[in-house]
């Protein structure tokens, strides 16, 4: 191979003029003493210290995905089309930057997160370019349903300061599955049990999704709805059972964290009014103030403490549920540790989305609007950074 | 039958910042990280005005319950509770001031561990004994009000709000009766 075509990055060397070699430096990707492929390397009489090592140079991992070292996993768990692919959408799209990660602010540093995503966990894994992954959303583009043929494997990176004066730098490391609710997460096919297991085995925190209008409908729920409602609550239930079934296969002991995130909190066809119109309302309607608010120490106590004091009403409210497969769900996700923190969440203006498809079938029609806010998604982020790092304290 | 389900849906709900009663508004002035060193420094001044605030104290003051000649250990355990405080909540994210404020008493108790053991040998002026007996106290309390940054609180504990106003009382409690009745 003869020099790069723009010679871009090359080093000539002059005898006359002793720059620094680049050779003196370790490349990141070829460690010091390695040295580039035979097949690469420059004719002699040219010294070029800068070559390419390979076409795997650009973002991507050296180890495949599966084998890297211990990360956090999260699992976000649910059945068909419950919001779990819109949660870890809108949990990436708050993290993004430091400064507009609500309660995750005060803890992260500015240097910016981190994704990669593989088909495969056998496989190297890409980084992601969040703008891009972020532009469907923003846009107000409806994510694809997932499918058992793309289920992809995700990798958060969330970095922050530690050290005696702060002055290091280490991250939290979020794994997280996108499984197909129907194929994978409902199905009762022993095919999936590998999946499952190479997913879940070493999760320590649980999300476990159930749209809050499902578990509490309002009355006037129209008769689709009321079947849509009364599958989602079935196929709920397949969800624990199989993941409950994975932990008896495997003798799992180790206690879980569990967190039910109720999702589509926004959703109007939810009977519990007041809650939407506060606790989601409050974030949504003025979220530059939220954002303001949860960067300092004092905001985020406070936050914590209306999420404890929601997550207290939630389970009162299941405990009165007249229907035993309602009541149940809070003990069900008892999985060696304390009952699940309930937490409303909502990752997109459900409304907003439905009157934009419906005004605009073509996206490119679409008049500018602002970017949708999600409402604390960043809720199941910090749960899995202070089981990491025990952060409050 | 959707109706069936509905529960007595709450009349009430928090807003995500809603500060709520004077005591909560206390308990989340901060995150446990920063609020427990803050009540830690108070604690610090506290006990060390507390040991000197007469002139008869100042002179003749001594630390409870132990002879004096055991003063060093006290004030190795401090230390080593300091810098085992420093090094498990230096692993944790979070902002400056906590860090520095466990580093600095870290260090004093360590200076305080020198001075116990250089004292007798000394016998200086600029190391009088009931100066030396009260900073061996007011560290002691400062470091044990920092201590609960060892333990574990999730998230979703109640703990949050409430673990500072308890500490800070409890030490208060805990070392300023003794000091300020054995000491006479
Ligand atoms: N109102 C509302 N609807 C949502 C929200 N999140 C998801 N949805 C709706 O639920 C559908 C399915 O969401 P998706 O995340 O793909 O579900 P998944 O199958 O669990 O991954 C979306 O197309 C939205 O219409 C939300 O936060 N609020
Ligand atoms: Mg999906």
């Amino acid at each position: 191979m003869t020099a790069p075509p723009d010679n871009w990055g090359e080093v000539i060397e002059d005898a006359a003029e002793p720059w620094i070699s680049f050779d003196d430096l370790p490349s990141p990707a070829a460690p010091a003493g390695t040295g580039p492929p035979a097949d690469e390397a420059q004719p002699q009489s040219r010294p070029t210290a800068w070559t390419i090592p390979s076409e795997d140079f650009f973002d991507v991992e050296p180890e495949p995905f599966g084998r890297y070292r211990k990360v956090q996993q999260l699992g976000i768990l649910g059945g068909k089309g419950v919001g779990k692919s819109y949660l870890f959408q809108a949990m990436v799209y708050r993290a993004q930057h430091a400064q507009r990660a609500g309660a995750l602010s005060y803890f992260l540093d500015n240097a910016g997160i981190e994704l990669v995503k593989t088909a495969n966990p056998e496989e190297r894994a890409r980084t992601v370019n969040l703008q891009r992954f972020n532009a469907e959303y923003e846009r107000w583009t409806r994510l694809p349903t997932t499918l058992a043929a793309h289920q992809p494997w995700y990798r958060l990176t969330l970095p922050y300061h530690i050290g005696l004066l702060g002055r290091s730098r280490a991250a939290l490391e979020v794994e997280f599955f996108d499984g197909s609710g129907e194929q994978f997460f409902e199905a009762q096919d022993p095919r999936q049990r590998g999946l499952w297991a190479q997913a879940y085995r070493e999760a320590r925190v649980l999300a476990f999704c159930l749209p809050l209008w499902a578990v509490f409908p309002a009355a006037d729920l129209s008769i689709a709805a009321r079947r849509e409602r009364d599958a989602i609550i079935e196929s709920f239930h397949d969800v624990v059972q199989n993941y409950k079934d994975m932990r008896r296969h495997l003798k799992l002991r180790a206690p879980v964290r569990t967190i039910l995130a109720l999702t589509m909190a926004d959703d109007r066809r939810c009977a519990l009014t007041t809650l939407r119109d506060t606790w989601i309302a409050g974030y949504l309607q003025r979220p530059e103030a939220f954002l303001a608010q949860t960067r300092t120490g004092r905001g985020v106590a406070r936050y914590l403490a209306n999420a404890r004091r929601v997550s207290r009403l939630l389970l009162d409210a299941f405990a009165a549920a007249r229907s035993p497969g309602i009541a149940g769900i809070p003990n069900l996700l008892r999985f060696g540790a304390c009952r699940p923190w309930l937490i409303p969440v909502s990752a997109i203006h459900g409304d907003a989305l439905d009157a934009l498809e419906r005004d605009y079938p073509n996206p490119d029609d679409r008049p500018a609007r602002l970017p949708p806010v999600p409402v604390h998604v960043e809720l199941p982020l910090l749960v899995a950074l202070c089981e990491h790092e025990n952060a409050l304290m | 039958m959707a109706a069936a389900d509905e529960p007595r849906i709450a009349a009430w709900c928090p807003e995500p910042l809603a500060p709520g009663s004077l005591l909560e508004r206390i308990g989340t002035l901060g995150l446990p990280a920063a609020t427990l060193s803050l009540g830690s420094l108070l604690t610090l001044v506290i006990v060390l005005g507390a040991v000197q605030h007469s002139a008869e104290l100042r002179s003749a003051y001594s630390f409870p319950v132990l002879p004096a000649r055991w003063l060093w250990l006290v004030a190795l355990g401090s230390a080593a509770l300091a810098w085992s405080i420093v090094g498990v909540a230096s692993r944790r994210p979070g902002p400056l001031w906590p860090r520095l404020w466990a580093l600095s008493l870290a260090l004093t108790a360590s200076l305080v561990v020198v001075g116990t053991l250089a004292q007798p040998l000394l016998q200086s002026h600029w190391l009088p004994s009931a100066q030396l007996h009260a900073v061996v106290t007011a560290v002691l309390a400062a470091v044990l009000s920092l201590t609960p940054r060892l333990a574990r609180i999730r998230p979703d504990s109640p703990w949050i709000a409430r673990i500072t106003p308890l500490t800070f009382l409890t030490t208060l409690l805990l070392i300023l009766p003794p000091a300020l009745l054995g000491s006479f």
